[in-house]
This record gives C-alpha cells, structure tokens and sequence, in this order.
C-alpha cells in the first residue's frame, strides 16, 4: 500500500492537516489550486499596493495548541490581539457601545448606556464562559458516544441550540445597540436573523473556540490572514511535506472502493493510499469522486447540505481613518458591528429568504490598517466590509446586482461613518458567486455548510463517517470546514482529520 | 380531607382526575371559571350557532385514554375529516382525501415524483412518530429514572461526568439504524422547509405539509426547529387507531364534557368559579391549597394543570421548596407567548371555493389558505415585528357539515384557526378596532379563494392570544401551554427539576399540558401523570410510613 498522504487544498485546515501528518512523519504532498495558499483566509493584492484579506482574517478561535505544536511563532506567524472585540458606533437614533476583552472597562463603557446592562454584563459573561467551556471538548476532538449524554444534562446548552439569540439576549440586556453587536459577532455568515431559533448556538461556539476566559477576542496575523497560511506551509515543509499551488485537483482516484491517488487538471495523477479532503462535501464526493460512485441516498443527503449564508468582501481604500460616530481609534480594532438593532441583521435575512438584496444591507466591517499599517501603502487605510446574510441566487442575477449591492453598501457606510464615501480611493468587490469560483465556496457559503444546530455535531460529517455511516471509499479522510465541528479559522477540522488518519 | 385535588378542569385536569378517582381515590377538580373544558370548550357564540371556541379538532387523543376510561360509552363521539384541501390562487388546488390512488394523482399534477415520494414519506414520519411516542411514553420511567436527578445536579454546573445510564441512553439511540436517528436528532433542530425539501419538490405540497409544522408556534416553516413540531403532530398517526384528524360531535366542549362525565362517574368532584390561589406546604409537603378566597382545602395529592408560570410561579412560595428560586426563575422565561387567533364565522350558507365550487366532499375536511412556502414566511415575518398577518394562514373546518346541531338548518358555522397573531402588539394594544382590523384580514383573504363570502357572513368572533389566556386561563395564550422546542421538551419540559411530573415539593405534581408529552388534546400527560401518583401513593403505602395521612 502506498503510504503517501494527498492533501486537496490548501486552506488553512489542508495546511493544519499536511503539517501534523508531515510532523507525523507521512509522506504528504498538498495540492492547491489556486497560486496562493490560504483559501478562504488568504491575503491577496485585489488591490494594488495593498494586502487584503479575502475572508476570514480573525484569528481568534485557531487552537493555540496547534500553533505550538507546530512552531508557527518560529516559521513567521506573529499575533496581534485587538484593543476591542466589537463596536457599534452611534447613529442619530441610537448610542455607541464598545465590548472590550476586560470586563471591567466593558461595563465602565456600558455604564453610560445603560445601568442595567452595565451591571449584568459580568454575570453574562461568565455563565457565557461556562456553558462554553461545557461544549468546548466535543469541538476539539472527534465526538464520542458519551458525548451525547453530555449534551442531555446540559440544559443550557440544549437552550443554546433551540433558542433564539434575540430571546436568550433579551433576557438579561435592553439597549439596542448592545444587543445589536452580541449578534453581530454570533452571525456573520450564518445567514440566519437572531429571531431564528438555534441562534444561541453560534454565539456559543464562538466563545467555546474563542478561549473560554474572554468573549470572542479579536486577533490577527501580522501581515494579513495570509501570514498563518505561510507560517503552516513554512512549518509543513520543514517537516517534509511538498506544497505545490497552481495544482487543481480534478479527481480523486477510488479502485475497488479504496482510495487511490489525484489527478489533477492537467491530467498528471498522483498515487496516494490516503486522500484528506478539504474541500465542502458537495465538491469532494459529487465533483472530486463522483456520483457514479455513490449510494442514491448519500448523493441525496449531499443535495440537501444547506449552504446558506452567502456573503460578499467590499474592499475600501481610504485616505484616512473613516469617522465613526462615536467610537475612538482604539474602538475601531475589533468588529465593527452595523447595525442599530438585531432587527436590523433580521431584516436582511428576511430578504435573503426571498432572493432579494436587503434594503439596508447588513455590514460587519473591520479596519486591519488600524492595528497593522503594513497592509497598505503610507497614508492609506483598508476597510473590509463584509455585506452578510446575501442570497446566493439572487433574483435577476449577480451581474445586474452588483452595482445595486454597491450603492447601497456606499449609503450604509456613509450613514454609519459620514464622509467616507470622499476617502474612497480605489475598491474591489468580491461576490458570493467568486466565492464559490474562486475557493470551491459551495453556493458562497463561507462556512462549508450552514452553521445551524441541524448541521452540527453528530449531524455534520465527521473526518471518517457520516450520519453513522463510513465513507464511502476507504482512505478518504475529510478535513475541511464541512465537517465537524465547523467553519471559523480554528484549524480544529484539520486536526482532527490528521489524528483521526494516524490513528487509523 | 380529600385525596386529591386537581387545579384545572381543562381537559387534562379532568382525564387526571378520572384516573386518580377510578383508583379509589377521593378526587376534586377546582376550576376558576364557571365553566369546564379550559381551552377544549364550546359555546354557543351567536343564537343558533356553536362553535368550538378555541382547540378545533381531536387527533391527538390517546387510544388508551379513550379505552380506560371507557369515553365512548361517555359520549365521545369522532368524526373523520378525511380530506384536506389547499385552495391555490387562481383557481387551483392541491386536494388530499382519503383515498391514495386519488390523492397520488392529485399530487402528481404538481410533480409525479412527490405522488410517489408521499408514501415513503408517510411510512417514515409513522416510524419517527413512534419512536417519539415511545420516548414521550417511556421518558418517566426509563430516562428520568435514570437521569432526572443528574439533570437537576447539574442545571448549574454543566462539567459534570456522564453516568454510566446516561451512556445507556445514548446507546439506545445509537443502536437505531443510523439513517433514523440522523433523520430523528435532525428533526429536533431543522426547518420543516429543509426537512421536507429532503423529500418533495414542489412548493404546494411542501407549504401543505408544513401547516402542521407551524400550528400554535411562533415559528414558520423557514425556522430552525418547526421540523419538531411536524413530528408532534405525527403522534396522533401512531398506532393505526385514529390515524385521521377526527371532530367531536358537539364541538370539542363535548370531549371535555365526556371526561369530566367519565371522571364523575368515578365519583369525582368538580368545582367550577374555585380559583386556586396557592399551594399549602406543611411539613415540606403539598398539603393542600388555599382558594382565592381564602378557604383551605387539604389532601395529601395536589395535582396541577396550568401552565409552569402558575404551577411553578403563582401557586408556590419559593421558600417552601428547595431550589425554589431558581425553579421560579426558569419558570418566569419559558416561553409561551401566543401565535394564534381563532376567528369563528357563522354563516348563511356554503362557502363557493374557486377551485371546488360545488359542494361536495373537500368542505368536511381541513381546508387549509397555505399556498407556498414565501406566502407562509411572509405572514410570519408581518408576526415577528409585531403585527398580525395581514394576509394569514388560515386552518378551517366547517363543523356544521360534520355536524349538522351545530348550526341552524341551510346555515353553518365555519372555523378558522388563523397564524399568525402575536400577544403583544408592537404597535398599540388588541382593542377592539385592531381585532376587527385582523378579521377583516381574515375575511379578506379568504374572499381571495372563495369569493362572495364577505356576502354570507352572519356574525364573526375574533378571538386573540390575550383572550385565549383570558378565557382559558394560559399566560401568553400559547395553545400548547409553552412552545414545542428543544428546549421545552422531555425532560426539560416544564423544568429539569421538574420533570417526569414530579416536583420538588413532595405530593406536588404536574399534569398539563406544558409537561413531557406536550400540547393538543392527547390526555397523555394527565394519563402518565396520575399513574405516577399512584405509583408514588403505592410505594409510600408499603414501605410503611410516609404516605400515612393519605388515607
């Protein structure tokens, strides 16, 4: 048997996977399509001059486990923790509110807004840390039989997954605003308003992989997103593992039910007794091995992966700090959160559902040259603006679309930060339909599979088995963000999928 | 002194009492209206003119509830409503009867491969129905037992080690085939627009089948958990003995009647206008109750109805019990807000639906105002912000088919159980001119489907959320005594250290509907509730002591 591992793609949880199994001493070779690494957290010149990061850039939920185990601090990566989690700047009607990683200056700030949630802030935060800290080992690891009763006598965490986030905030929490970035920071790319039940779920992951004594800390890679993906190739390759982009995978090769090796677009085949795939399970089975292969009710069990949550990148770059109401510079390092309601994320769900473009889209904006001005040239400033909860087929098409979703992220910011629209210099806009051509993004769904309490756990495909079934081609491993315990930069897919191959 | 009291002559209240006084045992029921029947009432609304004021249709009644307590030989008397039709703009249809070769082309007009995939999908939700009654059925005896007091150890702190039975547990649902139990963990937390997208493509049958995913919840068929309450409605499928949805003969007052008749017959006594104020603790246990004005009533059993915010809330003092403060906490956030309006037509003569213009078999079944899955989710999402639908969901029958005592003859009375209308307004209050406003919204669409009914109405009822707590005493006015979520079900429901129907307050239990086993007119609760009690009474009896004052 060939002992040789391919890895297909070369995302931050294909690199995650290749550098441990390399460690491990396998024989590993990593294809990517794309001329850089990264994937969905990569770092791209979309504009000149500048490093953007295409999707995730928020480092916050990567194990730092892995991050030691694999020296990454020596192979380059260097962390910088953001000064805030989330802001939500003043608008007319509404006030700013800034959650911080101290608790104590949170409330401080929140005493000005409201007394009452100023002083429930601290209860929240740690009955938030506990229930996390609950459910945080059956996200690191592959989920157990015993795993299930853990589940049945956590009452809140069954709470979690069948409440809604508007209703389980609304019990401790009244200003607008405050509730407002709580949901900003549990629903971007989820797809789902925070009146939708099982929207405590996703607030209760975040902090789970956000290191359970703080809420979701924003940190990022110095240099962009694109740094972590060097550090894990620079590490993967000092172990031994071939790293080879522009290496579009096309098959993966089954005989007689096991798993056989690659081809690649080219035609060139490359023979490996194990396959770790990456990409979402629609790709991986329907295009990678194909349907001929399969079992009728597992094609139909691919077809009904959901995908929702479909989001587009807006990057701005600016002549200068944009002016947020109400927020100083040291505020303007984590999320910014834009909305002046959870109503406001609700809405924009509301027209997703119906194919349409929300009158007011929901933005999650992030400002990266505040805390690494190397992103950008001197004097100029980047602002990603994430445009969440966007239909991916939506009515009249993408084309036509585009210069509609444009205006109004422009009237959005401009009313959020007034006067940025004269900072504007240069823009570059990626859509949910380049997600999916330019990463494999399966119906622009960053996370690979709605991040829902129906597609979670046991109900997510693991790294050998799905709904209690195994692959269906044995050798196949799955390690990317289709699988459990789900999308987010946290690495914690590939992991599992290594140690779950090398244990056999 | 009295055995046992029941706080609540709602349907429940009354089979728990039957139970309890067909044992033996001496039985009041105490009821704070003057009548009987909590939100299984009929009434006589306009001169002439009956109507089952709130819960329409019984299909949820369970077999052995009817067969215990001997209800047929009470006057329980069910109609089949065999068929369901969903009127279509424009003139078409999507018509389900009884028979399958006609309904399967029905069907198969709107796709061929939905015709066939409704077989298989009935066959699995009769499966997964099972499998759920059977959990419901066995929750108090093998799953509380085996965890119900790590549930309670460990509300507070969750890092606890799994048992070895809890282990059991979960082995038992790993031994089903794993396809099942994917299907059955997923219907705990999807849509039912997901959950029937694995099985039907077109939109019609899709938005008729999710009706049943939506009745007297907050949610629409788009939200994450809908697909539970689909299943809920599957129980009343289980067992092959009333596989349809049936109507009382009378209205659904009759099925209280019939109960509280058979209770009686056992020698129980009901007190209607005896508000409960709260329960009498001595000796750190259930004593008795105190009426509302002022009288003490003891026994050794209190059993209560209501919902978990009068039962854990109102009722109790939370230092008579332990962790009572906590217990009236989690019961002060359960989530119970009501969805529904019932708005009751009386009417001059058949309504003319555009599709089915003539009378004929469709108007003694369901007729359903569900055209699609957007139209659904749009009457939901007016609901959400705070406004009722202003074009509904609407769930009709017309008893007076069925039933031809309910209304003056060539007259009828036509039902509509109508989603969604929520118990707080966000703007303004449920005044007379907002309730109006909602019937005309009702009245109007259904003109849209069977014009010309605005001519042949007599009168109409328009009845909301607040009056249905009002009237049959449910805060909020959820139907099903608190949503149908994860959250709110099994062991969970109405509270962990209330589960299995026991309360931490010894000789203190609930029955209603807002305990494991739910809502709708099932009796289930009540049924596996007073079994309990008499098994506790049982084993206090011979193990000595204890359960002494009883007698």
């Amino acid at each position: 048997m060939n002992g040789r591992v391919a890895v297909v793609g070369g995302g931050h949880n294909g690199l995650v996977a290749a550098a441990l199994l390399a460690r491990s001493g396998r024989d590993v070779v990593l294809l990517e399509a794309r001329p850089e690494l990264g994937g969905l957290a990569s770092t791209r010149e979309l504009i000149p001059g500048h490093r953007v990061d295409a999707g995730s850039h928020d480092l916050g939920m990567f194990r730092r486990s892995v991050m030691e185990e694999l020296e990454l601090g020596a192979h380059g990566l260097e962390l910088i923790e953001a000064p805030a989690v989330a802001a939500v700047p003043a608008t007319a009607g509404s006030s700013a509110v800034v959650l911080w990683p101290e608790v104590g200056r949170t409330v401080e700030g929140l005493g000005g807004v409201s007394r009452r949630d100023a002083a429930a802030w601290p209860g929240f935060v740690f009955e938030l840390a506990e229930r996390a800290a609950a459910l945080e080992p059956l996200l690191s690891r592959p989920l157990e039989l015993g795993d299930m009763g853990r589940l049945l006598i956590a009452p809140e965490v069954l709470r979690a997954l069948s409440s809604s986030l508007d209703e389980s905030l609304r019990e401790r929490f009244e200003n607008p605003s405050l509730l407002a970035g709580l949901c900003g920071v549990a629903l971007p790319a989820t797809g789902l308003g925070p009146r939708a039940n099982g929207t405590g779920w996703p607030l209760l992951f975040h902090c789970a992989l956000g290191g359970s004594d703080r809420l979701a800390p924003v940190v990022r890679a110095q240099g962009g997103a694109g740094a972590l993906a060097s550090a894990l190739a620079a590490s993967a390759a000092a172990s031994g593992a071939e790293i080879r982009t522009g290496a579009a995978v096309s098959r993966i090769l089954v005989d007689s039910g096991r798993v056989a090796g690659v081809r690649l677009a080219d035609g060139e085949r490359i023979e490996a007794g194990a396959v770790v795939s990456t990409a979402t399970p629609s790709v991986t089975f329907l295009d990678l091995i194909g349907a001929a292969l399969l079992e009728p009710r597992f094609v139909r069990r691919l077809l009904h992966v959901k995908y929702r949550g479909a989001a587009a990148r807006l990057a701005l770059s600016l002549d200068g700090l944009p002016a947020f109401r109400g927020l100083e510079r040291p505020a303007l390092t984590g999320r910014i959160v834009l909305a002046e309601q959870p109503d406001d994320i609700e809405r924009a769900a509301d027209a997703a559902k119906y194919g349409r473009l929300p009158d007011r889209p929901w933005i999650e904006a992030a400002l990266p040259t505040a805390l690494d001005p190397s992103l950008a040239p001197a004097g100029r400033h980047l602002l990603l603006a994430t445009v969440h909860h966007l239909p991916f087929d939506l009515e009249g098409g993408w084309e036509a679309g585009r210069p509609q979703l444009l205006a109004r992220v422009a009237d959005e910011l401009e009313r959020w930060a007034p006067g940025i629209g004269g900072l504007v210099r240069e823009h570059a806009l990626l859509l949910p339909t380049d997600f999916e051509a330019d990463y494999g993004a399966t119906a622009g769904g960053l996370h690979h599979g709605e991040m829902n309490p129906s597609q979670s756990l046991w109900l997510r495909p693991s790294a050998s088995a799905w709904a209690g079934e195994p692959l269906p081609a044995s050798g196949l491993w799955l390690g990317g963000a289709g699988c459990h315990p789900g999308g987010g930069l946290t690495g914690l897919p590939g992991t599992i999928a290594a140690v779950s191959l090398l244990r056999g | 002194m009295t055995d046992a009291i029941v706080v609540g002559a709602g349907h429940n209240g009354l089979v728990a009492a039957a139970y309890l006084a067909r044992a033996g045992l001496d039985v009041v029921v105490l009821e704070s209206s003057p009548e009987i029947g909590g939100a299984t009432r009929s009434e006589e609304a306009f001169p002439g003119f009956r109507f089952s004021v709130f819960s329409y249709l019984v299909s949820l009644l369970r077999p052995e509830v009817i067969h215990e307590l001997d209800l047929v030989r009470h006057g329980l008397f069910l109609v089949p409503t065999a068929s369901t039709l969903n009127p279509l703009p424009g003139g078409d249809c999507l018509f389900r009867e009884a028979d399958p070769q006609r309904t399967y082309r029905h069907i198969a007009r709107h796709s061929r491969r939905d015709a066939e995939a409704l077989f298989e999908y009935k066959l699995e939700m009769r499966r997964m129905g099972h499998l759920m009654y059977r959990l419901q059925r066995a929750a108090p005896d093998e799953l509380a037992a085996a965890i119900g007091d790590r549930v309670v150890e460990s509300a507070e702190h969750l890092d606890v080690e799994v048992s070895a039975e809890v282990a059991d547990i979960a082995r038992y649902f790993l031994d089903l085939p794993p396809a099942r139990l994917r299907s059955f963990v997923q219907m705990l937390t999807m849509s039912s627009a997901d959950f029937l997208g694995q099985w039907f493509e077109s939109d019609v049958l899709k938005s008729a089948l999710s009706s049943s995913s939506i009745i007297g919840s907050m949610l629409s068929p788009r939200t994450p958990g809908s697909a539970y309450v689909l299943l809920h409605h599957y129980m009343g499928e289980v067992d092959g003995v009333y596989r349809e949805w049936g109507f009382q003969k009378g209205g659904t007052g009759a099925v209280a009647a019939t109960i509280a008749r058979a209770a009686r017959s056992h020698g129980a006594e009901i007190r209607t206008q005896s508000p409960v104020a709260r329960v009498l603790v001595s000796d750190g246990r259930a004593a008795g109750v105190v009426l509302a004005n002022g009288d003490e009533l003891r026994a050794a059993v209190v059993m209560s109805s209501a919902a978990p915010q009068i039962s854990l809330g109102r009722l109790l003092d939370p230092g008579d019990i332990p962790g009572g403060a906590g217990l009236v906490e989690r019961a002060a956030r359960w989530q119970s807000g009501g969805c529904a309006g019932k708005v009751n037509l009386a009417i001059s003569g058949l309504p003319r639906f555009e599709c089915m213009p003539e009378p004929g078999p469709h108007l003694s079944g369901g007729i359903t105002i569900a055209p699609g899955l957007d139209y659904v989710d749009r009457a939901y999402d007016d609901a959400k912000y705070g406004g009722f639908s202003e074009r509904p969901f609407i769930d009709m029958i017309i008893p007076s088919v069925l039933d031809p005592d309910m209304a003056p003859p060539g007259k009828h009375v036509l039902s509509c159980f109508v989603q969604y209308a929520p118990y707080e307004l966000a703007a303004g209050s449920w005044d007379e001119g907002q309730r109006e406003a909602f019937g005309d919204a009702v009245v109007r669409t259904l003109a849209e489907y069977a014009p010309g009914i605005e001519d042949q109405i007599l009168h109409r009822q328009v009845l909301v959320p607040p009056d249905i707590e009002a009237i049959a005493g449910i805060p909020g006015g959820n139907i099903f005594h608190g949503e149908l979520r994860l959250s709110q079900l099994f062991l969970l429901r109405p509270d962990p250290a209330a589960a299995a129907f026991r309360t931490p307050l010894p000789g203190y239990y609930l029955c209603g509907s807002s305990t494991q086993f739910g809502g709708g007119i099932s009796g289930g609760p009540a049924r596996l509730a007073a079994l309990r009690v008499l098994d506790d009474l049982r084993t206090a009896d011979t193990a000595g002591g204890g359960g002494g004052e009883t007698r």
